[in-house]
C-alpha cells in the first residue's frame, strides 16, 4: 500500500496543467532505409524560446507547446544533414514524421552544420557510451571480425581480464553484472570461440548503447551495466544488402520492403569456416573434427496503422566443437522478441514486449558413440514488459511500466552411460518502474525515478537444510525439505527492492555541463564461476534460501565540455560504487554439477572507484577518441572463520583491477577511396596470485598460496592498424559497392602477459620455472572483402 | 571463379598461420619470490592392512632447489576414537613409523608436538578425526592389445574390473605402480567418488572397465591400488592436482591455499600443511603378456 501511495504521489508531483497546449509528435527516420533514429534531439523554436524532445528507442518524439505560435522544427543528429521546417500558428495536434538524409563526409566537401551538436551537455545522461555500427566498423579488429564488445573495451570504464577473455567488466563489476539485451531480449553468453569474438553481427546491428551508471529506471536486474543492442529494422524503401568475406567467417545481410512502407524485413547470417580447411591437413584425427560458429538474425516490422507498429525479431547463434567420435561440445543463444508500439495519443506512447531467451550447452560424446554421454544445461527466460512514455507538458517526459521475468534454470542433466539430473529451479522477478525527465529550467534538468523489484524462488524442488543456514556446509546438512510446484521457497520483497535512480544536469554556458547521478541496482541471478574468465559451461543460479540478491549503490559526478563546432567533446567522470552480497567461492570449490551449490559459496562486499576521461572527435576527416581510466576495484570476504575468509578478511584487489587504462582510437579518411585507422591500448598489470612457499604431500611438491591477488602481471599494450580501399569510389551511384579492408592486430608483436604461472619438472620436482602466458604471440594480419548493394 | 579460388587459398594460408599464431605462447621468465611464513607439514596415514606412519617437514620458498627440511624431534601420537593407541618413532629423514593397524568405520587422528627450536614454530598440532571408509576388493586385472584408432595409440593396455559398494558417500584414490615404481607426479593423482557409479561394476558390461595404463610393452608389471579416502582428502587432492597442473590458463580458477585437516591446538586459524587420514586399501597386479 505504501508503494502505491508513493507511486500516486510521484504522479501527482509531475502532473501538469495541460490546457492551452497542443502537441507536435511523430517519428524520426533515416531517408535511405526508413530505419528509426533513437536519441535524437528535436527542437521546436519559437519567439518565446525553445522546446526540446529526445526521440525514444523507437524513434518517436512528442513536443507539447503553447497554441497560436509559429514554430521552426529543427533536428540535428551526427552523420545526418540538419532538418528544418517552419510550422505556422497551429491550434490542433500536429503529426510530423521527419526523415533525415545522410550527410556526406567525403574529403574535400565542406560540412554544413547549422546547429550546435550539443546533446551531450543538455541531457541528464551520463556514464553512457553510444556507438553506431558504422563507428564500430572503423576500429581495427582481430582477424577483421567487427566486434562490438571488443570495441566497447576501448572506452573508459570498460575492460576485460585479459586478451581473449570472455565478457567484459564495467566499473569494477563482474562479467555477470552486465545486462546484455538484443532487441530487449537478455543474452547470457555474448561470446563466440570461448571469448575471442562477440555474437553480434555488426551488419545486423543498428546501434549500441552501454550504460555504465545512471541507468534509466526501466532497466534492472544487473548491477554494473546495461548493453542495449538494437537490430536493424530493415530497409522500408528498397532491397539492399551488406556482406563480407573474411579470414575467419563470411556474412551476408539482406533487407527490404515486403510491402512498401508497410512491412519490411532484415535477415542476416554469419558462419566461420575454420573446419572447412581440415581435410587439407590429411590427418585422420581432423577428418571428423568440427570447429565453427554461426549466427542468424531476423527482424520483421509491420506498420499496422499510423498508430500501431509490430516488430518480430529473433537471433539464433551457436558454437560447435567436435572431435571424431570422442566428443561434441556446443553452446548457443536463442532469443525472440515480439514488440508492439502504439501511439495512444500524441502525448502517450505505449510499448509492449514479449521475449523468450534461451542459453544452453551440450557436452558429451556423439549420439552414436559407445559409451554415449550427454550433458545438457540451459537457462530460459520469459520476459513480458508493458511501458508507457507520457509527454504531459514541455518540461516533463514520464516513463512508467511493469515488467516480469520468469526464469527456468536447468543446471545440468546427464544421460547415456550415466543418468543424473540436477533439480530444475524456477523463479520470477516482477518489477514496476517510473521516472520523469524534468526540465526544471533552461539549464537545469533532472531525471529521477524509482524501480521496485521483487523476486520469488519457486518450487518444485527439494531444498537441503543445514545446522547453520548462514554457513551451509555439506557435512552439516540436517535434512531435505520438499517444495511443491509453484510453492514459494524464498522471496525477496519489501523496501529492499526499491531502486532509486537520479541524474542531474546543470548546463554551464552553451557547451558545458556539470552532471551527477546516483543509482541503486539489485541483481537476483548469479553466474557461478570461479574461473579467471567465464566459460561456456558456467551456470546461472537464482537467489534463494541461501543465495541473497546482490546490490550496488553508485554515485557519479561528471563534467561535459564541447569545443569548436561541438565536433570535439570532452567528458570527465568520477564514480564510487559499493557492492553488497557479492558471491565468492570457498577454496577449492567444486562448482561443476553440484546440486547444493550453496555449500561452495561465500558472500562478500566490494568497492570500486575511479575517474574516467573521454576526449572524442566526432566529425571531420579524422575521427576517434582518447580514453583514460584511473580506477581501483576491491573485494572483501570475511565470514568469520578461516574457511569463510579470503586473505584473512582483508580487502584485496579483484581479478580485473587495473589502475591505468588508456586507449587511443583514430580513423582518417584520406580520400574517397582510402581510409586508415589505428588503435592503441595500454593497461596496468592485473592482479595474480604467487605462491608463498612450497609444501609436500606423499612425495609430491605443491605450491602454497595464502595471499590472493597479492602480485601483478607486467603492463599490457598493443597497437592495431587497418586500411580500407573502396573500389570505384569516384563513381557517384553504384548498384554494387565493395571495399577491401586489411590490417594487423598486435602490430609490434607484443606478448602481453595474461598470467604468470609455474611449472615443475616432474622428474626433478624441485626444479621449478616461471612462465608468462600470452594469448597472442605475434602480429596477426587480416583482410576482408566487404560489399553492399 | 579463379578469383574466388585464389581468395580461399590465401585465406587458408592466412588462417593456418593465424591458427599457429593464435595459440597462446608460454615464455620462461626470471622471477624472485619472497619467503613466506614457515609452516609444519604433516603427511600420514593409517590403513586396514598397513601400519600407521607420518612424514614431517618444513615448508620452504617455492623456488627453492633443495628438498623440504625434515622434522626429526617430534612426538607423534595416533588416536583411535579419541584414545591414544600408538606412539610413532622416528626412523630417519622426518619419517615416523608405528605398529598400529586400523579398522573400518573407526575414527583416527594424530597429534604432533614440537619442542621450541630457534625461530621455528613449536607446540602441538592435531589432525581432525577421520573415519576409515570401505573399499571393495579388485575383481580382476588383465592386459589386452588395442589397435590404432583416432586419438588412440596402438599397443597393450592394462584394465581392471572393480565393483563399487552400494550406498552413496564413498570416496577413493587410485595409485599405480609400474614395475614397483609409484607413478607419483601430480598428473597421476586420481581420485573419484561414487556419485556416478554407486554400487555399479566397472566390468565392461555395466560400466567400462578401468583403464589402468597403456600402451606399454610386454613384460611390464602394473599394480593398481584403490583405497578409500575421506571427503576432506578427496577435496584436498583435487585442489592439489588443480593447483599444480591447471594454473595460469584462460579458464583456470585463481589459486587458493591447499589446507588439509591439521590445526594448532586451540587455534583453528593456524594450520599445518599436509593431511593425516585413514584408508582401506586394495591391490591387484598383472604383467603384460602377448
Amino acid at each position: 500500500m505504501r508503494q502505491i501511495t508513493l507511486f500516486l504521489a510521484f504522479i501527482g508531483l509531475i502532473s501538469p496543467i495541460l490546457a492551452q497546449n497542443f502537441t507536435i509528435s511523430g517519428t524520426l527516420t533515416e531517408a535511405s532505409s526508413g530505419e528509426s533514429i533513437p536519441s535524437a534531439l528535436v527542437v521546436a523554436r519559437s519567439s518565446s524560446g525553445n522546446t526540446t524532445a529526445t526521440t525514444n528507442p523507437y524513434g518517436f518524439y512528442s513536443l507539447t507547446v503553447p497554441k497560436g505560435v509559429s514554430y521552426t522544427i529543427r533536428v540535428e543528429y551526427i552523420g545526418y544533414a540538419p532538418f528544418k521546417q517552419v510550422l505556422g500558428p497551429l491550434n490542433t495536434a500536429k503529426t510530423l514524421n521527419i526523415t533525415l538524409k545522410e550527410e556526406s563526409t567525403q574529403l574535400g566537401e565542406v560540412e554544413v552544420v547549422s546547429e550546435r551538436l550539443n546533446a551531450n551537455v543538455t541531457t541528464t545522461e551520463m556514464s553512457v557510451s553510444s556507438l553506431t555500427a558504422k563507428e564500430i566498423k572503423k576500429v581495427p579488429q582481430l582477424l577483421g571480425e567487427t566486434d562490438i564488445i571488443r570495441t566497447l573495451t576501448l572506452l573508459p570504464g570498460v575492460s576485460t581480464v585479459g586478451e581473449g577473455a570472455s565478457g567484459f567488466n564495467v566499473r569494477g563489476g563482474n562479467a555477470d553484472q552486465n545486462l546484455i539485451l538484443l532487441d530487449e531480449a537478455p543474452v547470457y553468453n555474448s561470446s563466440h570461440l570461448f571469448g575471442f569474438f562477440s555474437i553480434f553481427n555488426a551488419d545486423a546491428v543498428k546501434d549500441v548503447k552501454l550504460y555504465k551508471g545512471g541507468m534509466p529506471a526501466h532497466y534492472g536486474g544487473r548491477l554494473s551495466s546495461v548493453l542495449d543492442v538494437r537490430q536493424k529494422e530493415g530497409n522500408s524503401q528498397k532491397f539492399a544488402g551488406t556482406g563480407g568475406i573474411g579470414l575467419l567467417s563470411s556474412r551476408l545481410m539482406i533487407e527490404g520492403p515486403l510491402v512498401k512502407d508497410k512491412v519490411n524485413f532484415m535477415l542476416a547470417g554469419r558462419r566461420s569456416y575454420f573446419d572447412l580447411f581440415f581435410p587439407l591437413f590429411n590427418s585422420p584425427e581432423l577428418d571428423n573434427t568440427t570447429i565453427y560458429f554461426y549466427d542468424l538474425n531476423i527482424k520483421i516490422n509491420a506498420k499496422l496503422s499510423d498508430k500501431d507498429r509490430v516488430f518480430v525479431s529473433s537471433y539464433f547463434g551457436r558454437d560447435q566443437f567436435g572431435a571424431s567420435d570422442l566428443f561434441d561440445f556446443g553452446w548457443g543463444n536463442w532469443t525472440s522478441t515480439l514488440r508492439w508500439n502504439r501511439l495512444i495519443r500524441p502525448t502517450l506512447f505505449f510499448n509492449a514486449t514479449a521475449v523468450y531467451s534461451d542459453y544452453n550447452y551440450q557436452l558429451g560424446t556423439p549420439v552414436d558413440a559407445e559409451p554415449a554421454f550427454i550433458w545438457d544445461s540451459r537457462i530460459e527466460n520469459y520476459v513480458t514488459n508493458a511501458g508507457w512514455t507520457w509527454y504531459p507538458n514541455p518540461a516533463h517526459t514520464v516513463d512508467f511500466g511493469v515488467q516480469n521475468t520468469a526464469y527456468v534454470f536447468h543446471p545440468g542433466a546427464i544421460s547415456g552411460v550415466f543418468s543424473l539430473e540436477l533439480q530444475q529451479e524456477y523463479a520470477t522477478e516482477p518489477a514496476l518502474y517510473i521516472s520523469d525527465d524534468w526540465r526544471i529550467t533552461d539549464v537545469f534538468t533532472a531525471t529521477y525515478g524509482l524501480r521496485y523489484s521483487t523476486f520469488f524462488n519457486l518450487g518444485g524442488r527439494d531444498i537441503q537444510v543445514y545446522r547453520n543456514p548462514h554457513n551451509p556446509i555439506q557435512q552439516e546438512a540436517t535434512g531435505i525439505v520438499p517444495y511443491a510446484p509453484g510453492e514459494i521457497i524464498a522471496s525477496y520483497t519489501g523496501l529492499a527492492g526499491l531502486e532509486p535512480r537520479l541524474a542531474l544536469n546543470y548546463q554551464v554556458g552553451a557547451r558545458s555541463a556539470l552532471k551527477a547521478s546516483y543509482n541503486r541496482s539489485r541483481q537476483y541471478i548469479h553466474l557461478i564461476s570461479n574461473n579467471t574468465t567465464a566459460t561456456p559451461v558456467n551456470v546461472w543460479r537464482p537467489a534463494g534460501q541461501f543465495i541473497e540478491p546482490a546490490t550496488v549503490d553508485q554515485v557519479a559526478l561528471g563534467w561535459a565540455q564541447n569545443f569548436g563546432d561541438n565536433g570535439i567533446r570532452l567528458s570527465v567522470e568520477g564514480y564510487y560504487k559499493a557492492f553488497q552480497n557479492l558471491l565468492d567461492y570457498k577454496d577449492g570449490a567444486d562448482l561443476i554439477f553440484t546440486e547444493y551449490i550453496e555449500t561452495q559459496l561465500l558472500k562478500g562486499a566490494g568497492r570500486a572507484y575511479g575517474t574516467e576521461v573521454l576526449l572524442e572527435k566526432k566529425r571531420g576527416a579524422v575521427t576517434g577518441w582518447l580514453g583514460y581510466t584511473l580506477s581501483r576495484t576491491e573485494r572483501h570476504v570475511d565470514g568469520g572463520t578461516r574457511q569463510t575468509r579470503i586473505n584473512n578478511g582483508q580487502w584485496y584487489p579483484a581479478n580485473y583491477d587495473k589502475l591505468h587504462d588508456l586507449n587511443l582510437v583514430a580513423n582518417w579518411s584520406i580520400s574517397k577511396a582510402w581510409e586508415v585507422g589505428g588503435s592503441f591500448a595500454f593497461q596496468s598489470g592485473r592482479p595474480i596470485t604467487y605462491p608463498d612457499s612450497r609444501a609436500e604431500f606423499e612425495g609430491m611438491y605443491f605450491p602454497v598460496y595464502t595471499n590472493r591477488n597479492g602480485a601483478r602481471t607486467p603492463p599490457s599494450h598493443r597497437l592495431d592498424l587497418s586500411a580500407t580501399y573502396t573500389l570505384g569510389a569516384q563513381k557517384a551511384q553504384k548498384p554494387w559497392e565493395s571495399s577491401f579492408a586489411f590490417g594487423a592486430y598486435n602490430v609490434y608483436a607484443r606478448r602481453n602477459p595474461y598470467s604468470i604461472f609455474f611449472r615443475a619438472d616432474f622428474s626433478q620436482p624441485t626444479n621449478v620455472q616461471a612462465y608468462r602466458l600470452s594469448i597472442f604471440g605475434s602480429i596477426i594480419p587480416y583482410f576482408t572483402y566487404n560489399f553492399n548493394f | 571463379m579463379k578469383t574466388l579460388r585464389i581468395f580461399f587459398s590465401a585465406a587458408f594460408l592466412a588462417v593456418s598461420g593465424a591458427g599457429i599464431l593464435f595459440t597462446g605462447c608460454q615464455d620462461p621468465i626470471d622471477l624472485t619470490l619472497p619467503d613466506g611464513e614457515i609452516r609444519l607439514i604433516v603427511n600420514g596415514s593409517v590403513g586396514d592392512n598397513q601400519s600407521v606412519y607420518a612424514d614431517l617437514s618444513w615448508s620452504v620458498n617455492y623456488l627453492s632447489e633443495t628438498a623440504n627440511p625434515s622434522v626429526e624431534n617430534a612426538l607423534v601420537i595416533l588416536y583411535e576414537n579419541g584414545l591414544p593407541v600408538d606412539t610413532l618413532h622416528h626412523v630417519g629423514k622426518g619419517h615416523y613409523d608405528g605398529d598400529f593397524i586400523g579398522s573400518y568405520a573407526q575414527s583416527y587422528h594424530a597429534a604432533v608436538t614440537l619442542p621450541q627450536n630457534g625461530d621455528l614454530p613449536y607446540g602441538t598440532w592435531r589432525s581432525a578425526p577421520e573415519a576409515m571408509g570401505r573399499c571393495q576388493t579388485i575383481d580382476s586385472i588383465y592386459s589386452a592389445f588395442v589397435p590404432r584408432a583416432p586419438f588412440v595409440r596402438e599397443g597393450y593396455y592394462v584394465y581392471a574390473h572393480w565393483t563399487e559398494i552400494a550406498g552413496s558417500g564413498d570416496y577413493y584414490r587410485a595409485k599405480i605402480w609400474r614395475n614397483d615404481t609409484l607413478e607419483n607426479a601430480p598428473f597421476n593423482l586420481s581420485v573419484f567418488d561414487d556419485g556416478f557409479l554407486d554400487g555399479r561394476a566397472n566390468n565392461g558390461l555395466d560400466l567400462p572397465a578401468i583403464e589402468v595404463a597403456g600402451p606399454d610393452t610386454v613384460g611390464v608389471t602394473y599394480t593398481l591400488e584403490i583405497g578409500s579416502i575421506p571427503l576432506g582428502l578427496f577435496s584436498y587432492l583435487q585442489l592439489l592436482r588443480e593447483q599444480t597442473l591447471q594454473v595460469g590458463g584462460l579458464f583456470d580458477a585463481p589459486p587458493a591455499p591447499i589446507v588439509g585437516n591439521i590445526y594448532r591446538d586451540g587455534n583453528p586459524d593456524d594450520f599445518a600443511l599436509g593431511y593425516f587420514y585413514a584408508s582401506a586399501r586394495r591391490q591387484a597386479a598383472v604383467t603384460i603378456t602377448p
